[in-house]
Protein backbone atom coordinates (compact mmCIF):
# COMPACT_ATOMS: atom_id res chain seq x y z
CA UNK A 1 0.00 0.00 0.00
CA UNK A 2 2.68 2.32 1.37
CA UNK A 3 4.97 1.35 -2.04
CA UNK A 4 2.05 1.54 -4.21
CA UNK A 5 1.70 6.06 -2.49
CA UNK A 6 5.04 6.14 -2.91
CA UNK A 7 5.39 5.03 -6.84
CA UNK A 8 2.51 7.21 -7.41
CA UNK A 9 4.09 10.43 -6.01
CA UNK A 10 6.87 9.74 -8.11
CA UNK A 11 5.11 9.27 -11.16
CA UNK A 12 3.72 12.95 -10.17
CA UNK A 13 6.93 14.58 -9.99
CA UNK A 14 8.59 13.24 -12.24
CA UNK A 15 9.07 15.90 -14.54
CA UNK A 16 10.49 18.07 -11.29
CA UNK A 17 13.23 15.14 -9.87
CA UNK A 18 14.33 15.05 -13.60
CA UNK A 19 14.63 18.55 -13.86
CA UNK A 20 16.65 18.95 -10.22
CA UNK A 21 18.68 15.92 -11.46
CA UNK A 22 19.76 17.43 -14.85
CA UNK A 23 20.75 20.73 -13.05
CA UNK A 24 22.40 19.48 -10.77
CA UNK A 25 24.48 17.29 -12.66
CA UNK A 26 24.88 20.51 -15.34
CA UNK A 27 26.14 22.00 -11.76
CA UNK A 28 28.65 19.58 -11.44
CA UNK A 29 30.03 18.94 -14.58
CA UNK A 30 29.77 22.18 -16.39
CA UNK A 31 28.89 25.05 -14.40
CA UNK A 32 31.33 24.60 -11.36
CA UNK A 33 34.61 23.21 -13.49
CA UNK A 34 33.98 26.33 -16.20
CA UNK A 35 33.41 28.64 -13.56
CA UNK A 36 36.58 28.24 -11.51
CA UNK A 37 38.90 27.57 -15.27
CA UNK A 38 37.89 30.06 -17.01
CA UNK A 39 39.81 33.03 -14.76
CA UNK A 40 42.65 30.36 -15.21
CA UNK A 41 42.31 30.46 -19.29
CA UNK A 42 41.69 34.44 -19.23
CA UNK A 43 44.79 34.71 -17.58
CA UNK A 44 46.48 32.08 -19.58
CA UNK A 45 45.53 34.11 -23.17
CA UNK A 46 46.51 37.36 -21.47
CA UNK A 47 49.76 35.99 -20.72
CA UNK A 48 50.01 34.49 -24.50
CA UNK A 49 48.63 37.81 -25.94
CA UNK A 50 51.03 39.93 -24.28
CA UNK A 51 54.04 37.29 -25.69
CA UNK A 52 52.68 37.66 -28.87
CA UNK A 53 53.11 41.65 -28.69
CA UNK A 54 56.23 40.93 -26.90
CA UNK A 55 57.78 38.87 -30.05
CA UNK A 56 55.83 41.10 -32.70
CA UNK A 57 57.59 43.92 -31.53
CA UNK A 58 60.55 42.57 -31.67
CA UNK A 59 60.23 40.93 -34.95
CA UNK A 60 59.95 44.29 -36.30
CA UNK A 61 62.53 45.60 -33.83
CA UNK A 62 65.24 42.83 -35.34
CA UNK A 63 64.22 43.73 -39.20
CA UNK A 64 65.14 47.40 -38.63
CA UNK A 65 68.40 45.79 -36.98
CA UNK A 66 69.16 43.89 -40.53
CA UNK A 67 68.71 47.30 -42.31
CA UNK A 68 70.87 49.13 -39.75
CA UNK A 69 73.30 46.40 -39.22
CA UNK A 70 76.31 48.37 -39.45
CA UNK A 71 74.78 50.84 -37.00
CA UNK A 72 74.55 48.09 -34.62
CA UNK A 73 77.62 46.96 -35.19
CA UNK A 74 79.14 50.55 -34.94
CA UNK A 75 77.32 51.96 -31.82
CA UNK A 76 78.01 48.08 -30.09
CA UNK A 77 81.23 48.37 -30.64
CA UNK A 78 81.51 52.04 -29.56
CA UNK A 79 79.71 50.90 -26.37
CA UNK A 80 81.88 48.15 -25.93
CA UNK A 81 84.82 50.55 -25.78
CA UNK A 82 82.96 52.27 -22.65
CA UNK A 83 82.29 48.87 -21.02
CA UNK A 84 84.12 46.07 -22.51
CA UNK A 85 82.81 42.38 -22.03
CA UNK A 86 86.15 41.06 -19.99
CA UNK A 87 88.13 43.04 -17.27
CA UNK A 88 90.96 44.16 -19.89
CA UNK A 89 93.33 45.29 -16.81
CA UNK A 90 96.35 45.88 -19.43
CA UNK A 91 94.20 48.33 -21.56
CA UNK A 92 92.78 49.94 -18.78
CA UNK A 93 95.74 50.25 -16.27
CA UNK A 94 97.32 52.05 -19.99
CA UNK A 95 94.57 54.44 -20.31
CA UNK A 96 94.54 55.29 -16.66
CA UNK A 97 98.71 55.83 -16.86
CA UNK A 98 98.66 57.79 -19.83
CA UNK A 99 96.15 59.95 -18.37
CA UNK A 100 97.89 60.64 -15.35
CA UNK A 101 101.42 61.09 -17.33
CA UNK A 102 99.78 63.34 -19.85
CA UNK A 103 98.62 65.11 -16.97
CA UNK A 104 101.78 66.01 -15.75
CA UNK A 105 101.14 63.17 -13.07
CA UNK A 106 104.71 61.13 -11.39
CA UNK A 107 102.74 58.27 -10.75
CA UNK A 108 104.01 56.73 -7.79
CA UNK A 109 101.82 53.44 -7.37
CA UNK A 110 99.18 51.80 -9.55
CA UNK A 111 97.34 48.49 -8.90
CA UNK A 112 94.15 46.87 -9.08
CA UNK A 113 92.09 44.35 -8.06
CA UNK A 114 88.59 42.47 -9.17
CA UNK A 115 85.37 42.00 -7.77
CA UNK A 116 83.08 44.41 -7.02
CA UNK A 117 80.00 43.83 -8.27
CA UNK A 118 77.25 46.60 -9.39
CA UNK A 119 73.60 45.76 -10.62
CA UNK A 120 71.32 47.89 -12.49
CA UNK A 121 68.06 46.93 -10.26
CA UNK A 122 65.54 48.85 -13.21
CA UNK A 123 67.02 46.17 -15.94
CA UNK A 124 67.79 43.17 -13.53
CA UNK A 125 71.23 43.83 -14.99
CA UNK A 126 74.64 42.75 -12.85
CA UNK A 127 78.17 44.06 -14.17
CA UNK A 128 81.54 43.98 -12.25
CA UNK A 129 84.19 46.27 -11.66
CA UNK A 130 88.10 46.64 -11.58
CA UNK A 131 89.06 48.61 -8.36
CA UNK A 132 92.29 50.99 -9.42
CA UNK A 133 94.47 52.75 -6.82
CA UNK A 134 96.39 55.01 -8.06
CA UNK A 135 99.03 57.39 -6.01
CA UNK A 136 100.93 59.84 -7.52
CA UNK A 137 102.42 63.43 -6.91
CA UNK A 138 100.95 66.35 -9.04
CA UNK A 139 99.92 69.79 -8.62
CA UNK A 140 96.37 71.17 -8.02
CA UNK A 141 96.09 72.25 -11.80
CA UNK A 142 97.32 68.70 -12.96
CA UNK A 143 94.82 67.20 -10.61
CA UNK A 144 92.14 68.71 -11.86
CA UNK A 145 93.32 68.01 -15.27
CA UNK A 146 93.54 64.10 -14.54
CA UNK A 147 90.01 64.11 -13.17
CA UNK A 148 88.75 65.64 -16.20
CA UNK A 149 90.26 63.31 -18.24
CA UNK A 150 89.44 60.41 -16.72
CA UNK A 151 85.82 61.65 -16.65
CA UNK A 152 85.92 61.95 -20.60
CA UNK A 153 87.97 59.08 -21.08
CA UNK A 154 86.57 56.41 -23.93
CA UNK A 155 86.59 53.48 -21.35
CA UNK A 156 84.69 54.10 -18.38
CA UNK A 157 86.34 54.95 -14.85
CA UNK A 158 84.50 56.15 -11.73
CA UNK A 159 86.66 58.41 -9.58
CA UNK A 160 85.20 56.53 -6.17
CA UNK A 161 87.04 58.01 -3.46
CA UNK A 162 90.21 60.79 -3.99
CA UNK A 163 92.08 62.66 -1.43
CA UNK A 164 95.42 64.69 -1.61
CA UNK A 165 97.82 66.08 0.86
CA UNK A 166 100.28 68.62 0.75
CA UNK A 167 103.87 67.67 0.31
CA UNK A 168 106.29 67.54 3.27
CA UNK A 169 109.34 68.61 0.57
CA UNK A 170 109.94 72.02 -0.20
CA UNK A 171 108.27 72.15 -2.87
CA UNK A 172 104.54 73.33 -1.29
CA UNK A 173 102.76 73.27 -4.87
CA UNK A 174 102.90 69.72 -5.53
CA UNK A 175 100.58 67.46 -3.86
CA UNK A 176 100.62 63.34 -3.04
CA UNK A 177 97.40 62.20 -4.41
CA UNK A 178 95.68 59.10 -3.83
CA UNK A 179 92.86 58.02 -6.27
CA UNK A 180 90.25 54.87 -5.86
CA UNK A 181 89.10 54.35 -9.04
CA UNK A 182 86.57 52.00 -10.65
CA UNK A 183 86.25 50.47 -14.09
CA UNK A 184 83.02 48.90 -14.71
CA UNK A 185 82.56 45.68 -17.21
CA UNK A 186 80.12 43.41 -18.19
CA UNK A 187 79.97 39.69 -19.37
CA UNK A 188 77.66 39.42 -22.12
CA UNK A 189 75.69 36.42 -23.24
CA UNK A 190 76.25 34.40 -26.36
CA UNK A 191 73.07 32.52 -26.45
CA UNK A 192 69.71 34.20 -28.11
CA UNK A 193 66.52 34.38 -25.68
CA UNK A 194 63.76 34.70 -27.84
CA UNK A 195 61.00 35.12 -25.55
CA UNK A 196 62.70 38.38 -24.36
CA UNK A 197 61.43 41.77 -25.19
CA UNK A 198 63.83 43.89 -26.88
CA UNK A 199 63.57 47.93 -26.03
CA UNK A 200 66.38 48.86 -28.06
CA UNK A 201 65.55 51.63 -30.38
CA UNK A 202 68.55 53.01 -32.99
CA UNK A 203 66.45 55.65 -33.49
CA UNK A 204 65.31 57.52 -30.00
CA UNK A 205 66.18 60.52 -28.66
CA UNK A 206 67.76 59.34 -26.11
CA UNK A 207 70.06 57.06 -27.57
CA UNK A 208 71.35 58.89 -30.12
CA UNK A 209 72.52 61.22 -27.34
CA UNK A 210 74.38 58.37 -25.52
CA UNK A 211 75.74 57.39 -28.61
CA UNK A 212 76.62 61.07 -29.40
CA UNK A 213 78.26 61.09 -26.09
CA UNK A 214 80.29 58.08 -26.18
CA UNK A 215 81.59 59.44 -29.70
CA UNK A 216 82.37 62.27 -27.88
CA UNK A 217 84.57 60.53 -25.49
CA UNK A 218 88.74 60.14 -25.80
CA UNK A 219 89.80 56.82 -26.88
CA UNK A 220 93.62 55.99 -25.95
CA UNK A 221 95.22 54.07 -28.04
CA UNK A 222 97.64 51.39 -26.40
CA UNK A 223 100.92 53.39 -25.63
CA UNK A 224 102.58 49.76 -26.90
CA UNK A 225 105.01 49.84 -23.69
CA UNK A 226 102.41 49.14 -20.97
CA UNK A 227 103.90 46.16 -19.67
CA UNK A 228 106.34 49.00 -18.32
CA UNK A 229 103.62 50.81 -16.82
CA UNK A 230 101.44 47.94 -15.65
CA UNK A 231 100.52 47.53 -12.48
CA UNK A 232 100.10 44.58 -9.71
CA UNK A 233 97.34 43.09 -8.70
CA UNK A 234 95.89 43.47 -5.03
CA UNK A 235 93.45 42.52 -3.29
CA UNK A 236 90.65 45.01 -3.00
CA UNK A 237 91.50 45.16 1.04
CA UNK A 238 94.96 46.39 0.42
CA UNK A 239 93.46 49.00 -1.75
CA UNK A 240 91.18 50.27 1.45
CA UNK A 241 94.57 50.28 3.16
CA UNK A 242 96.33 52.30 0.45
CA UNK A 243 93.41 54.68 1.20
CA UNK A 244 93.80 54.84 5.15
CA UNK A 245 97.28 54.70 4.87
CA UNK A 246 96.95 58.15 2.35
CA UNK A 247 94.56 59.25 5.26
CA UNK A 248 97.40 59.35 7.73
CA UNK A 249 100.17 60.26 5.62
CA UNK A 250 97.55 63.62 5.19
CA UNK A 251 97.14 63.55 8.88
CA UNK A 252 100.56 63.40 9.81
CA UNK A 253 101.54 66.23 6.99
CA UNK A 254 99.16 68.30 8.66
CA UNK A 255 100.07 68.11 12.49
CA UNK A 256 103.84 68.78 10.86
CA UNK B 1 -26.05 34.04 4.42
CA UNK B 2 -23.39 31.32 5.28
CA UNK B 3 -22.19 29.47 2.51
CA UNK B 4 -21.26 25.86 2.52
CA UNK B 5 -18.81 23.66 0.69
CA UNK B 6 -19.70 20.65 -0.93
CA UNK B 7 -16.24 19.72 -1.70
CA UNK B 8 -15.70 16.74 -0.79
CA UNK B 9 -12.43 16.51 1.10
CA UNK B 10 -10.80 14.27 -1.14
CA UNK B 11 -11.62 16.45 -3.86
CA UNK B 12 -10.16 18.98 -1.69
CA UNK B 13 -6.55 16.86 -1.46
CA UNK B 14 -6.55 15.80 -5.05
CA UNK B 15 -6.55 19.91 -5.88
CA UNK B 16 -3.99 20.62 -3.68
CA UNK B 17 -1.82 17.60 -5.00
CA UNK B 18 -2.65 18.87 -8.73
CA UNK B 19 -1.43 22.26 -7.89
CA UNK B 20 1.73 20.99 -5.99
CA UNK B 21 3.00 18.96 -9.27
CA UNK B 22 1.81 21.76 -11.48
CA UNK B 23 3.84 24.42 -9.48
CA UNK B 24 6.79 22.10 -8.63
CA UNK B 25 7.32 21.14 -12.82
CA UNK B 26 6.96 24.98 -13.75
CA UNK B 27 9.28 25.72 -11.01
CA UNK B 28 11.72 22.96 -11.90
CA UNK B 29 11.49 23.31 -15.67
CA UNK B 30 12.74 27.27 -14.97
CA UNK B 31 16.10 26.60 -12.59
CA UNK B 32 16.77 23.70 -15.47
CA UNK B 33 16.37 26.05 -18.30
CA UNK B 34 17.94 29.14 -16.49
CA UNK B 35 20.92 26.67 -15.85
CA UNK B 36 21.14 25.17 -18.67
CA UNK B 37 21.13 28.82 -20.19
CA UNK B 38 24.50 29.36 -17.81
CA UNK B 39 26.06 26.24 -18.65
CA UNK B 40 26.00 27.13 -22.59
CA UNK B 41 27.28 30.60 -21.63
CA UNK B 42 29.92 28.78 -19.89
CA UNK B 43 30.54 26.24 -22.22
CA UNK B 44 30.46 29.06 -25.12
CA UNK B 45 32.96 31.39 -23.31
CA UNK B 46 35.84 28.16 -22.30
CA UNK B 47 35.18 27.05 -26.17
CA UNK B 48 36.23 30.76 -27.53
CA UNK B 49 39.16 31.22 -25.25
CA UNK B 50 40.81 28.23 -25.72
CA UNK B 51 40.25 28.77 -29.93
CA UNK B 52 41.89 32.34 -29.10
CA UNK B 53 44.76 30.38 -27.39
CA UNK B 54 45.43 27.84 -29.83
CA UNK B 55 45.56 30.87 -32.66
CA UNK B 56 48.12 32.47 -30.31
CA UNK B 57 50.34 29.12 -30.09
CA UNK B 58 50.41 29.28 -33.56
CA UNK B 59 51.44 33.18 -33.76
CA UNK B 60 54.51 32.77 -31.37
CA UNK B 61 55.23 29.72 -32.83
CA UNK B 62 55.71 31.29 -36.01
CA UNK B 63 57.69 34.77 -34.54
CA UNK B 64 59.79 32.14 -31.84
CA UNK B 65 60.90 30.06 -35.60
CA UNK B 66 61.68 33.98 -37.54
CA UNK B 67 63.10 35.47 -34.35
CA UNK B 68 65.54 32.30 -33.90
CA UNK B 69 66.89 32.88 -37.53
CA UNK B 70 68.20 36.32 -36.29
CA UNK B 71 69.81 34.72 -33.27
CA UNK B 72 72.88 36.55 -34.21
CA UNK B 73 71.01 40.16 -34.34
CA UNK B 74 69.18 39.58 -31.61
CA UNK B 75 71.82 38.46 -29.16
CA UNK B 76 74.21 41.67 -30.26
CA UNK B 77 71.08 44.07 -29.65
CA UNK B 78 70.43 42.54 -26.68
CA UNK B 79 74.20 43.05 -25.31
CA UNK B 80 73.88 46.41 -26.53
CA UNK B 81 70.37 47.11 -25.18
CA UNK B 82 71.91 45.72 -21.19
CA UNK B 83 75.23 47.55 -21.91
CA UNK B 84 72.90 50.88 -22.54
CA UNK B 85 70.37 50.59 -19.92
CA UNK B 86 73.71 50.22 -17.54
CA UNK B 87 75.41 52.86 -18.84
CA UNK B 88 73.20 55.16 -18.77
CA UNK B 89 72.29 54.49 -15.36
CA UNK B 90 75.93 54.89 -14.30
CA UNK B 91 76.05 58.14 -16.07
CA UNK B 92 72.99 59.58 -14.37
CA UNK B 93 74.57 58.44 -10.73
CA UNK B 94 78.43 59.26 -10.93
CA UNK B 95 79.38 62.83 -9.58
CA UNK B 96 81.57 64.72 -11.45
CA UNK B 97 84.49 65.31 -8.80
CA UNK B 98 86.23 67.46 -11.25
CA UNK B 99 83.52 70.15 -10.77
CA UNK B 100 84.12 70.20 -7.06
CA UNK B 101 87.37 70.45 -7.06
CA UNK B 102 86.98 73.74 -9.88
CA UNK B 103 84.74 75.22 -7.46
CA UNK B 104 86.74 74.52 -4.09
CA UNK B 105 89.45 76.62 -6.22
CA UNK B 106 87.27 79.13 -7.24
CA UNK B 107 85.55 80.39 -3.70
CA UNK B 108 88.95 80.11 -2.72
CA UNK B 109 89.80 83.53 -1.61
CA UNK B 110 93.65 84.87 -1.49
CA UNK B 111 95.57 83.82 0.72
CA UNK B 112 94.01 80.23 1.45
CA UNK B 113 96.01 77.26 1.07
CA UNK B 114 93.91 73.55 0.41
CA UNK B 115 96.09 70.97 2.05
CA UNK B 116 93.66 67.87 1.75
CA UNK B 117 90.25 67.41 0.38
CA UNK B 118 88.68 64.21 1.35
CA UNK B 119 85.45 62.52 0.61
CA UNK B 120 83.56 61.60 3.49
CA UNK B 121 80.20 58.84 3.20
CA UNK B 122 77.48 60.14 1.85
CA UNK B 123 77.74 63.76 0.92
CA UNK B 124 79.89 65.14 2.51
CA UNK B 125 83.53 66.41 2.09
CA UNK B 126 86.13 67.12 4.44
CA UNK B 127 88.37 70.15 3.39
CA UNK B 128 92.10 71.16 5.62
CA UNK B 129 94.48 74.10 4.48
CA UNK B 130 96.13 76.95 6.21
CA UNK B 131 95.73 81.10 5.60
CA UNK B 132 97.30 83.87 6.64
CA UNK B 133 94.72 84.89 9.15
CA UNK B 134 91.13 84.31 10.81
CA UNK B 135 89.35 86.47 8.51
CA UNK B 136 90.87 84.72 5.01
CA UNK B 137 89.18 81.66 6.58
CA UNK B 138 85.93 83.20 7.29
CA UNK B 139 85.57 84.46 3.95
CA UNK B 140 86.33 80.88 2.45
CA UNK B 141 83.81 79.38 4.53
CA UNK B 142 81.05 82.21 3.37
CA UNK B 143 82.20 81.77 -0.12
CA UNK B 144 81.09 77.93 -0.08
CA UNK B 145 77.84 78.93 0.60
CA UNK B 146 76.91 81.71 -0.74
CA UNK B 147 74.77 81.67 -3.53
CA UNK B 148 75.36 85.05 -4.29
CA UNK B 149 79.23 84.70 -5.49
CA UNK B 150 79.50 84.72 -8.91
CA UNK B 151 82.83 84.06 -9.91
CA UNK B 152 82.41 80.43 -10.19
CA UNK B 153 80.53 77.79 -12.36
CA UNK B 154 76.28 79.56 -12.36
CA UNK B 155 75.15 76.01 -12.36
CA UNK B 156 76.55 74.99 -9.00
CA UNK B 157 75.92 78.18 -7.11
CA UNK B 158 74.38 75.99 -4.15
CA UNK B 159 76.71 73.20 -4.84
CA UNK B 160 77.83 73.67 -1.21
CA UNK B 161 74.80 73.69 0.97
CA UNK B 162 76.29 74.53 4.81
CA UNK B 163 79.75 74.50 5.98
CA UNK B 164 80.99 72.74 9.88
CA UNK B 165 84.46 74.51 10.82
CA UNK B 166 85.59 71.53 12.78
CA UNK B 167 88.92 73.22 14.27
CA UNK B 168 91.33 76.36 13.71
CA UNK B 169 94.60 76.27 14.98
CA UNK B 170 97.25 79.29 15.11
CA UNK B 171 100.98 77.86 14.32
CA UNK B 172 102.93 80.68 15.61
CA UNK B 173 106.16 79.11 13.83
CA UNK B 174 104.70 79.73 10.48
CA UNK B 175 102.63 82.15 11.21
CA UNK B 176 99.66 80.59 9.79
CA UNK B 177 96.37 79.41 11.03
CA UNK B 178 95.36 76.07 9.81
CA UNK B 179 91.57 75.01 9.59
CA UNK B 180 89.84 72.08 9.21
CA UNK B 181 86.37 71.81 7.60
CA UNK B 182 83.28 69.72 7.05
CA UNK B 183 81.25 70.76 3.73
CA UNK B 184 78.15 69.16 3.37
CA UNK B 185 77.32 68.88 -0.98
CA UNK B 186 74.31 69.21 -3.21
CA UNK B 187 75.16 66.05 -4.66
CA UNK B 188 72.82 65.93 -7.62
CA UNK B 189 74.27 68.92 -9.04
CA UNK B 190 77.70 67.20 -9.55
CA UNK B 191 75.74 64.55 -12.03
CA UNK B 192 75.98 64.48 -15.08
CA UNK B 193 73.11 64.56 -17.49
CA UNK B 194 74.14 63.40 -20.68
CA UNK B 195 71.99 65.43 -23.02
CA UNK B 196 73.20 69.09 -21.91
CA UNK B 197 75.15 67.86 -18.79
CA UNK B 198 76.93 70.13 -16.70
CA UNK B 199 80.52 69.60 -17.69
CA UNK B 200 82.33 71.83 -19.45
Amino acid sequence: MDTQKIKNTIINFLVPILSLVTCLILFVTVIYPSFTRIPLLRQDLEGKTKLRDVLSDKKIRLGRFIDFKTVLEENSMLVNRVMPDEENVPGLLDQVDQIARESGFDVTRLSYSLGETGSNEANDVTYSSVLISLGADGTYPQMVSFMKAIESASRMVNITNYRFSTGSGEETDVLSLTFILSAPFMKVQSSAVTDEPLALDLASPDFVAFINKVKGLRYFEKSGDSARKLGNEVSPEEIIEALEEAEQTSESSQSQ
Amino acid sequence: MQSINLIPQQEVLEQTKEKAVRFSTWFSVAVLVILGGIAGFYIYQTQTIKEQIKGLDGEIAGFRGEISKLAQVEVSARNLDKKYATLKDIYANRSLYSLLSTEVVARRPEGIVIDSITLQKGSTVNITGHADNYISIALFTNNLVSTQYDKGDPLLKTLFTTVTLNSVSLEKSRNIVRFSINVDLSLDLLKEKISGHTKD
